[in-house]
C-alpha cells in the first residue's frame, strides 16, 4: 500500500513539476559541508592550498572586467 | 747673506700687503651690479637646495610606503598558497575543509538517567580534501577524498558503554567524477549511491540536530525493559531507520543534465545491488521546493532487504515557514513483513537576531516493522538551531521523545536531549 503511495506521489510531482517553468534552487544538505565563511578559513570556508580561492577569482574577474571596459571605445 | 736673506723676505712680505691691499681696496670698491648678482646666484642656490630637499623627503616617503607594500604582498603570499606551489595545472583547484561538531547528550531511559559528550552523528566531525580542475568551461573533473573521525558518536554511546574511544577514520568519499553539463555526471569509487540522501531532503535548517533519520541523536541508547526490570539488548537505531537508499558505498554512479529543475540519477555497486532516483528542486514564487524518491535493490550486499522504495519532500516559503514530509517501504528477505516509515516536520526560519538565522521545528515519525514484525517506534522531536554566519557556527538545542511498542514486552520511553556546536574550518 505504501509502496502504491510513494508511486502516485511521485508521478504526481512529475507531473506537477513538468507543468510549471521554475525559477533553478540548488538544494543543499544541511548535514554537509555549510557553504559559506569558515570559524579560521574566513570568506573562503576552507583553505586553497592550490589553485584560486574564491576571493582571487572574483578579484580576477573584477581586474578583468575593469581592464574591459578601459579597452572599451566608449571610454 | 743674512742681510740679504732678511731684504729679500722684507721685500716679498711688503709686495704681497701691498697687493692685498690694492685688491681689497677694488673689491670693496666693486659696483653695486656685482653683489647684487652674486646674492642672487645665492638666492637661487638656496632655493634649488630645499626644493631638493623637498624631493628627497618625497621619496624617502614614496620608499616607506613600497616598503610597506612589500610587506603585505609577502604576507598574502604567505597566506594565498597559490605562490608556495609554482607547479602544476593552472586550471586546477585543491581545497581542505572540515567541521567539528561537539556536544553534551542527556538521556533518561525512563529508570536512569546519563550524561555523554558526544560527537554529533547527525553531521559528524570530518576533513577533506577537494580537487577540481576544469579543461573546459563545460568539463570539470574533480575527486574527493573526505573521512569522519568520530570519538563517543552519539549513535553509538549507550548506557553501557558511555566512553567510546574509536580512534579510527572512516570514509565518507573516495571518489573521482567527470562532470560534462551537456551530458551528465560521471561518478566513481567511494561515495553517495544515487539513492543516498532520498529520505532526508529537509529545508528547515535544523537537520543538524534532528530529521528523518532519528538514530543518529541517541541512537545507541537502549529501552529498558520494566518488565524485566533490566535493560534489554534493543538500541534505539535498530528500530527507526528512514530506508535512506544505499547511503554511501563503492560504486559507479550516473547523474543526468538538470531538466526543468528534475535530475536523474542511478548507480551500481561493487558485488551486486544498485538504484536509480530523481530529484526535483526549484523555486517558485516564494516558495522553495526540494524533493526526491529512489528505488534501491541492495542485491547480495544485504542479508536483510529485498529492495526499499523511499522519497522526501520539503518546502520553504519565504516567510520563513516550511514543511517537510518523508516515507518508505522496504521489503524484507525471508518471511518477514515489509517495513516502512513516515516523518514529517514544521518549522519556521527567521532572522531574529544579526549574528545570524534562526531555525525553530518540531517533528513527528512513525517507523514500524524496522526490526521485529509489529513494532511501532514512534518520535516526536523539537529542534533549535542558531546560525552565527560570520563564525561559520551553529549552536543548537534538540529534543527527542522515543516510544517502542513491542508484542509481548514492556519498553519505557527514552527521553534525550542534546545542545551543542558545529564549527566550520
Amino acid at each position: 500500500m505504501k509502496r502504491q503511495w510513494i508511486c502516485i506521489l511521485t508521478f504526481a510531482a512529475l507531473l506537477c513539476g513538468c507543468a510549471v517553468t521554475p525559477q533553478p534552487f540548488d538544494y543543499h544538505d544541511d548535514r554537509e559541508e555549510k557553504p559559506g565563511p569558515g570559524l579560521f578559513s574566513g570568506d573562503r570556508g576552507g583553505y586553497t592550498v592550490y589553485g584560486e580561492s574564491s576571493d582571487q577569482t572574483s578579484d580576477r574577474k573584477a581586474d578583468e572586467e575593469e581592464k574591459a571596459s578601459d579597452a572599451s571605445p566608449v571610454n | 747673506m743674512a742681510m740679504k736673506r732678511w731684504r729679500f723676505m722684507i721685500t716679498l712680505v711688503s709686495t704681497v700687503i701691498a697687493v692685498c691691499f690694492v685688491t681689497a681696496v677694488s673689491v670693496y670698491g666693486a659696483d653695486k651690479d656685482t653683489l647684487d648678482r652674486l646674492e642672487r646666484i645665492i638666492k637661487q642656490q638656496q632655493t634649488q637646495i630645499e626644493a631638493q630637499q623637498k624631493a628627497l623627503e618625497e621619496l624617502q616617503g614614496q620608499v616607506e610606503a613600497l616598503k610597506g607594500q612589500t610587506a603585505a604582498a609577502t604576507v598574502k603570499a604567505a597566506t594565498d598558497s597559490p605562490a608556495a606551489v609554482k607547479t602544476g595545472n593552472p586550471k586546477a583547484n585543491v581545497k581542505i575543509y572540515g567541521q567539528v561538531n561537539k556536544a553534551v547528550l542527556f538521556s533518561d531511559d525512563g529508570d536512569d538517567e546519563n550524561l555523554y559528550l558526544v560527537d554529533n552523528d547527525n553531521s559528524s566531525t570530518r576533513v577533506g580534501l577537494l580537487a577540481t580542475i576544469k579543461p573546459s568551461h563545460r568539463v570539470e573533473v574533480g575527486s574527493k577524498i573526505e573521512v569522519e573521525y568520530q570519538t563517543n558518536a552519539s549513535n553509538e554511546v549507550n548506557q553501557n558503554d558511555k566512553r567510546i574511544d574509536d580512534t579510527d577514520f572512516n570514509k565518507r568519499h573516495l571518489d573521482l567524477w567527470v562532470d560534462a553539463n551537456n551530458i551528465g555526471k560521471f561518478s566513481l569509487g567511494w561515495g553517495s549511491t544515487a539513492s543516498d540522501g532520498t529520505s532526508e531532503v529537509d529545508l528547515s535548517g535544523t537537520g543538524v540536530v534532528g530529521y528523518s533519520s532519528v538514530g543518529d541523536m541517541a541512537g545507541g541508547q537502549l529501552f529498558y525493559n520494566s518488565d524485566a526490570n533490566a535493560l534489554s539488548g534493543t538500541r534505539i537505531g535498530s528500530v527507526f531507520s528512514n530506508m535512506d537508499g544505499l547511503g554511501r558505498d563503492e560504486r559507479i554512479r550516473y547523474d543526468s543534465p538538470t531538466f526543468n529543475g528534475f535530475t536523474g540519477s542511478a548507480s551500481y555497486i561493487s558485488d551486486g545491488g544498485g538504484d536509480f532516483a530523481v530529484r526535483y528542486a526549484a523555486k517558485m514564487g516564494g516558495f522553495k521546493l526540494a524533493a526526491a524518491a529512489a528505488f534501491a535493490d541492495p542485491g547480495s550486499t544485504s542479508d536483510t532487504v529485498d529492495d526499499q522504495l523511499a522519497g522526501s519532500v520539503s518546502v520553504l516559503h519565504d516567510t520563513g515557514f516550511n514543511g517537510t514530509f518523508a516515507m518508505g517501504t522496504r521489503d524484507n528477505k525471508g518471511d518477514r513483513d515489509d517495513g516502512g516509515f513516515f516523518y514529517t516536520k514544521f518549522g519556521y526560519r527567521a532572522r531574529w537576531c544579526p549574528l545570524g538565522v534562526t531555525s525553530l521545528s518540531i517533528d513527528y515519525g512513525r517507523y514500524s516493522d524496522i526490526s521485529v514484525d509489529d513494532d511501532d517506534a514512534d518520535t516526536v522531536g523539537f529542534q533549535m538551531v542558531q546560525d552565527l554566519q560570520e563564525w561559520g557556527t551553529e549552536a543548537y538545542l534538540g529534543y527527542r521523545f522515543h516510544k517502542l511498542d513491542r508484542s509481548g514486552t514492556d519498553y519505557d520511553d527514552i527521553n534525550s536531549i542534546m545542545t551543542g556546536m558545529r564549527v566550520k574550518f
